[in-house]
């Protein structure tokens, strides 16, 4: 992928995951998921997960090793 | 065996061994400045990480969360843990591997000294110096306070606080002259091993002592019918939608403004090194929050009623009701052990930026190493005399410093990655974002109010770095000169 894609995608993908971490929209509820899984717990694991393979797949296209 | 004779057996044996690792390093450390310094800028993924993480979770993460977490429930985990999960390894890429790369080219062995050199002037590097200290100095003070009482408290009285805290500092001191950054990195693993062990074994305890023979499941439910906002997000003070904002922003970047972070950044072998971490980062900082936030779910129905500051007692309460002695006694160190690793790397930093950033490097290496050591005692010294005499204003300092980092942050940013960016823009936006930052503090309440709403519901901390990018750009264009000082070397 060229250079300008992968930042265009890494642009992108921050954006995202900012706005997902900003998530006034949602109803942050109280529910236990599956009767011992807290909600939000569930969704921050989730989020961080995504972010996780986002820093991998960053690591990997975005930063250019230059030693 | 009772809890006091396992704490003392296991704190010789964690002084013990801190000293045998300073001693290990002793024989390279003296042998250059680069050497003691910045461990000849050698050092590998895996005690870089420690370094990094053991520097970055100071004992608040142990003591302070659990706290606000026994009030505030799971919402603490959520407005802290995901963003700079993601956010602090993005600015080991955009600051700290370029100040890494710049640093071996223009021979510079502290922050300041790296941007003191880019901009081609001295100006730069001893108000870059003057603010690190302004906001380090509260940091360690609030450290060794929390070592001190922790002391106090295990031992029942029989050390003192003003001992405890001594021994505390004199100990860092010792291995961290002994064998400089190289000593200071190999304890942090040492240490930062302590306590993420200690918190991800101690969740599992808590959990079945919460929830019963049901564990985890168990104790979520426990919390429920206790009071389930716990479980939730609150929506007033922190986490209105403007406060959340801007503390996403600040606790993302601050991590990297703070010299004793940075200068191990540049102590990196290869940007491949750098990589590695920000991989392992993430999952390392799960480990480690989602046990303390749960501390202090789980203490809220273990100890129901605590008020205000009282829940900061919920690690020591839950730890001392939940765990056998030996067990305790490690929970204690590693209170201990999160301190000293922070506070470690906070005096070889200050020391070595006195050394080389106030006084000029020195043409005899050897002469280098002999002032930082010196320097690294009159820093320790300097810590203990502001705890015993500094009041309580000096405490309140501690959460300005926390926020206050992020107002260097343009300039650590842009003085490695916009090739124009000159002196005058450097110096213009440090001094305007923090003028703005002080402003907007005295808006949301004084000293206190780092945490409270300023202008608009944002916390000061987001005004102070919008007058820094402003500063950033309208003191380089306005100034009229390149600013390409050292900037060919890095590349921008």
């Amino acid at each position: 992928m060229s250079k300008r894609m992968n930042n265009t995608i890494a642009w992108t993908g921050a954006v995202a995951l900012l706005a997902l971490h900003l998530d006034f929209w949602r109803d942050r509820g109280t529910a236990l998921l599956m009767g011992w899984l807290p909600q939000e717990l569930a969704w921050r694991a989730g989020w961080m997960l995504l972010s996780t393979l986002y820093l991998v797949w960053f690591c990997r296209s975005v930063w250019v090793e230059e030693d | 065996m009772d809890p006091l004779t396992s704490f003392f057996i296991a704190l010789v044996a964690y002084v013990v061994l801190v000293l045998g690792v300073g001693l290990m390093a002793t024989r390279r450390a003296g042998s250059s400045s680069e050497e003691y310094f910045l461990a000849g800028r050698g050092l590998g993924t895996l005690v870089l990480f420690m370094a990094l993480f053991g520097t970055n979770c100071t004992a608040f993460v142990l003591v302070g969360i659990p706290g606000q977490a026994y009030h505030d429930g799971l919402g603490v985990f959520s407005i802290n843990a995901p963003i700079i999960a993601l956010g602090i390894p993005l600015t080991f890429w955009a600051i700290g591997s370029p100040a890494r790369r710049l640093a071996r080219e223009l021979g510079a062995m502290t922050p300041a000294e790296l941007y003191s050199r880019r901009f081609g002037s001295r100006a730069v590097g001893v108000v870059m110096f003057a603010f690190f200290t302004i906001y380090t100095l509260p940091y360690m003070v609030t450290a060794i306070r929390g070592a001190a009482v922790t002391l106090t408290v295990v031992t029942e009285g029989q050390i003192p606080e003003w001992i405890g805290g001594a021994a505390v500092l004199v100990i860092a001191l010792v291995y961290t002259s002994l064998g400089g950054m190289r000593a200071t990195a190999w304890t942090n693993v040492l240490q930062g091993a302590i306590f993420l062990g200690f918190m991800v074994a101690a969740f599992f305890v808590f959990a079945n002592g919460v929830g019963g023979d049901d564990g985890i499941a168990g104790a979520m439910r426990a919390v429920r019918d206790h009071d389930p906002e716990l479980l939730g997000v609150q929506e007033t003070g922190l986490y209105t939608p403007a406060a959340w904002t801007s503390w996403s922003l600040a606790i993302s970047l601050t991590v990297v403004a703070f010299p004793h972070m940075l200068v191990r950044l540049m102590a990196a072998d290869s940007d491949r090194t750098l990589k590695n971490i920000c991989r392992l980062y993430p999952v390392a900082l799960i480990a480690l929050w989602a046990p303390a936030v749960m501390v202090g779910v789980f203490g809220a129905v273990a100890f129901p009623g605590l008020e205000g500051k009282e829940s900061d007692r919920i690690f020591s309460m839950m730890v001392t009701e939940y765990l056998p002695p030996a067990l305790s006694a490690l929970g204690f160190l590693a209170v201990l052990a999160a301190v000293m690793s922070t506070l470690d790397a906070q005096i070889l930093t200050l020391g070595s930026m006195l050394s080389r950033d106030i006084l000029r490097p020195s043409e005899d290496p050897k002469g280098d190493v002999r002032r930082g050591r010196a320097f690294g005692v009159v820093i320790a010294v300097a810590v203990f005399v502001l705890w015993r005499v500094g009041g309580q204003s000096i405490f309140s300092l501690a959460s300005v410093s926390f926020s206050g980092y992020v107002t260097l942050t343009p300039v650590l940013f842009l003085g490695l990655r916009w090739r124009r960016f000159n002196a005058a823009g450097a110096l213009t936006s440090i001094l305007g974002a923090n003028a703005v930052y002080f402003l907007a503090l005295e808006s949301a309440g004084g000293l206190g109010g780092a945490m409270s709403p300023a202008w608009f519901g944002f916390l000061p901390v987001m005004w102070g770095f919008l007058a820094g990018c402003a500063g950033a750009v309208l003191g380089t264009y306005l100034s009229g000169d390149r600013g390409e000082a050292g900037a060919a070397a890095s590349g921008t």
